[in-house]
């Protein structure tokens, strides 16, 4: 059996860029970018994180709205996200994860970033928060 | 293109991080050193994040080919590679921008298969509607 021990793995052409056989053995798929980013689970309080990959930071912005910060920042404001919840106090009504490209909940034409983002979860009318959990996770192409 | 024949990939303190079976499927160690979960599966296939408004685009995406516009809030996404079978996974959101941080339903199933994916976007009263920011993530086995 051979074996190679590295601390590290590098694409030759480049660095960041590493091809990966798929499944069906007939064609290959990016290893850099098919990997998660980042993810985070918020804790029910808002402020604090119970577990969460690439994040250093959450942010209890207003009622309904959180925020997080990336670690490692992203190449571009163009990422992919994806938010669910988890709440109990939307009795009788429908939740909603909504998502938002922006940081600042105050100005949402401004403060795209590549570190940091908002999102807000709401009943079909207004924005409430998520007191049981909410999770994110990103996709797209670090600096 | 040099090649390193290898059936396992170590630490330099020894620890087994990755092995390689026959067919080239990777099992990687897990966080908590339990158990091992399989590379390839693990990857995200293919993301998108594209403007469905006016002349749709792509912001960023990974593995997709084109986009097509097939009326209000109903769209298709091409892979570069095909998918396996039509069974794979999707995660949707979507968003506008300076109205108001509209919530999109992205309703898979209009049409699935091995080299594309269509879906809709609808608001919360069902109706179709385009979207300013549209993310989707695929996960399953490539071809």
């Amino acid at each position: 059996m051979a074996t190679l021990k590295t601390n590290t793995l590098t694409g030759t052409s480049t660095a960041g860029s590493i091809a990966v056989t798929g499944e069906g053995n007939s064609t290959t798929t990016n290893l850099q970018q098919g990997l998660t980013k980042f993810w985070m689970k918020v804790s029910n309080s808002h402020t604090s994180l119970d577990d969460s990959f690439n994040c250093s930071t959450t942010t209890d912005a207003a009622t309904g709205v959180l925020g997080g910060t990336l670690t490692n920042a992203m190449g571009n404001t163009h990422y992919v996200q994806h938010v669910s919840m988890l709440a109990d106090n939307f009795a009788g009504s429908v939740n909603f994860a909504r998502w938002s490209p922006h940081a600042d909940t105050t100005n949402r034409t401004t403060s795209e970033t590549r570190s940091v983002y908002a999102y807000a979860f709401s009943d079909t009318v207004n924005f409430e928060d998520a007191n049981e959990a909410a999770m994110v996770s990103v996709e797209g192409d670090l600096a | 293109m040099s090649n390193l024949l290898v059936q396992n990939i170590k630490h330099t303190n020894n620890t087994t991080s990755m092995a390689i079976d026959t067919s080239g499927q990777v099992s990687v160690r897990g966080e908590g050193s339990a158990t091992t979960t399989n590379l390839q599966q693990g990857l995200t296939k293919a993301w998108v994040n594209f403007n469905g408004v006016g002349t749709i685009a792509f912001r960023d995406s990974f593995n997709s080919s084109g986009l097509t516009d097939n009326g209000t809030g109903d769209y298709t996404v091409s892979f570069t590679n095909d998918m396996s079978n039509g069974l794979y996974s999707t995660a949707h959101a979507g968003g506008q921008k300076s109205v108001s941080w509209g919530i999109y339903i992205g309703a898979s199933g209009i049409h699935n298969s091995a080299a594309n994916h269509s879906f809709g976007n609808t608001n919360p009263a069902d109706s179709f509607v385009d979207t300013a920011y549209a993310c989707l993530q695929f996960c399953g086995d490539l071809a």
